[in-house]
């Protein structure tokens, strides 16, 4: 039940806010235009970008965008809360800190699914209208590597955007929470390439946003995973990192919020 | 019965106290006000109170059960500063939100805004509302589900005149139903208008606490006049129960250490001196929140 409370004022917060609306309107132009590429392409070429070939576009090609609007959307709900003294409000209201804490955290992967789930109904529909009509089959690879990309596609998500919810606890603002989450792509960047620098690549690739790249690509989990993506770490390995990071950040997260006054 | 006890309540921010060593308690049924200059710690004390500021030393229980629980159960409610709201939400959803966190019906909704007058802006954006409006949505929210306790800090802070005339109006209907009410203010005039009780906060301690009446009444002192003002400064000024004994215009003001008016006029009638009015003078609760906080001043 309160579980259900929290998920519902999340869901409540979220829809009537027009900034909410405003990121998904912004991703979905971009989600369309680099799904429409790969479409308009092909057929300007006069080929098909169509099942099954289209899958790994699907699950993979616009993941860095769902990633970042999805760390943006989690950036923008949860540091407002702070700036608007909502998040104090909710608890005078009996709501408990753990209560509140719990509605934030949920909506972290139910953002990444809607958003993640967008892409992927957008990309099926245009593939769907450009696949080749001699085409059967609807997937070349075993359904395991579409089910475990697109998990791990999320877990990648998800790990960013709590991230982003830690941040967001950490400097109660939206422009600097949103501002800290972009840069510290470039903070991970430089970091692993120092490391790399050092020969130190099995520490430089499992950096936070590192793993959150390799998880998001569609390589990783074929059959025969492809050598050239990540020699270092199997992708279970890769998997669990992005477990260990996900909760670190959420336990981070939790402490930070319950240890500081409202 | 108790309703809101706080023992030994203390909050520092590294070396700054903010408040220290604060007691009190708050009866069913009292309006009390928490009165003290900008910055005395009340604020702090209220967040204390409420759960979101942790105290750094001290208790807090609210209907001799912990805060945690008596917020759940819906048994207080009320604001801390100015009132927080989604400013992107209507009034009446910000409404939908606070009765779906205290498990409330959402027909419950449109009465609450009824009692406030909120009815018609109700479906408006609440950051085009003034402060006033806040303020008394605030109030709706707060009412939602019917607390026993309501704790309001500075329900008419920047409110004009007449919207500060409509939120005492509001606090003294909702004391009439028997609600314990304790909210915050520097402004006197309110306290004494409609409070039962006061507690008075300088620099976060706790300068004198009671009942209104007691503290006004705590010296009274008299106001007489006759024909020769100065041949009755004189008189009473050598009269031995009579204090603090002053002219002023064509009156003298003194305080009686035995309280007994009916023999100053009789002492003062066997010096041929025969009074035009005497009457007592109450203590303005400005007078003692003045003194109050010159002591305080003055110890630090």
């Amino acid at each position: 039940m309160r579980i259900y409370k929290a998920l519902w004022l999340e869901w409540f917060k979220l829809r009537k806010r027009l900034a909410t609306w405003g990121v998904y309107i912004g991703f979905l132009t971009l989600t369309m235009f680099v799904l429409g590429v790969p479409f308009y392409s092909a057929r300007h070429r006069g080929a098909y970008w169509g099942f099954p070939e289209a899958w790994e576009d699907i699950l993979t090609l616009g993941a860095p965008i769902a990633s970042i609007f999805g760390a943006v959307l989690v950036a923008l709900t949860v540091s407002s809360e702070f700036e608007w003294r909502t998040c104090r409000q909710n608890v005078i209201d009996g709501l408990s800190k753990d209560e509140w804490f719990l509605g934030k955290l949920l909506s972290v992967p139910g953002i990444c699914v809607a958003l993640y789930g967008t892409q992927i109904i957008l990309g099926a529909v245009l593939a769907f209208l450009d696949t080749h009509p001699a085409h059967k089959a609807a997937v070349s690879y075993p359904l395991s590597t579409y089910v475990m990309t697109g998990a791990g596609a999320l877990l990648g998500m998800s790990c960013y955007s709590l991230m982003a919810l830690l941040i967001s606890i950490g400097v109660r603002s939206a422009g600097p929470a949103i501002g800290l989450t972009l840069i510290y792509q470039v903070f991970d960047y430089i970091a692993a390439r120092t490391l790399r620098g050092f020969e130190l690549d099995g520490i430089a690739a499992l950096l936070p946003f590192q793993v959150n790249i390799a998880l998001l690509e569609f390589k990783q989990y074929l059959p025969q995973p492809s050598r050239a993506l990540d020699y270092h770490w199997s992708t279970p390995n890769l998997l669990l990192a992005g477990i260990i990071w996900a909760a670190a950040f959420a336990a981070t997260a939790r402490w930070l919020y319950l240890r500081r006054d409202l | 019965m108790n309703v809101l006890e706080v023992q030994g309540l203390t909050k520092r921010y590294g070396e700054k106290t903010a408040v220290e060593d604060l007691s009190l308690t708050v009866q069913q049924g009292e309006v009390f006000g928490f009165l003290g200059p900008n910055g005395s710690g009340k604020t702090t004390t209220l967040g204390m109170i409420f759960g979101v500021i942790s105290p750094t030393r001290g208790t807090v229980s609210l209907f001799r059960e912990s805060v945690r629980e008596a917020l759940a159960r819906g048994r207080v409610c009320g604001t801390l500063e100015q009132p927080n709201f989604y400013p992107y939400m209507t009034g009446r959803e910000n409404l939908r939100v606070v009765a779906t966190i205290k498990g409330l019906r959402k027909e419950l909704i449109a009465p609450a805004l009824e009692a406030v007058d909120l009815r018609e802006p109700a479906g408006r954006e609440v950051k085009g509302y003034s402060l006033g409006m806040k303020q008394r949505l605030a109030l709706a929210a707060a009412m939602l589900g019917d607390p026993e306790f309501l704790i309001l800090d500075e329900p008419t802070n920047g409110l004009d005149p007449e919207g500060m005339r409509e939120i005492r109006e509001l606090i003294v209907q909702l004391s009439r139903t028997g609600r314990t009410i304790l909210f915050s203010t520097h402004l006197l005039d309110e306290v004494e208008k409609i409070c039962t009780h006061v507690a008075i906060l300088k620099r976060g301690r706790l300068q004198r606490s009671g009942a209104v009446a007691q503290f006004t009444c705590a010296a009274v002192t008299f106001r007489l006049r006759a024909e020769d003002t100065h041949q009755l400064f004189e008189a009473v000024t050598q009269y031995e129960c009579a204090r603090n004994v002053r002219a002023a215009g064509d009156a003298v003001y003194a305080e009686l250490t035995d309280d007994r008016p009916a023999h100053l006029s009789r002492y003062l009638a066997g010096r041929g001196i025969y009074l035009k009015e005497l009457s007592n003078q109450r203590q303005s609760l400005e007078e003692v929140f003045l003194a109050a906080t010159a002591e305080a001043t003055a110890e630090m």
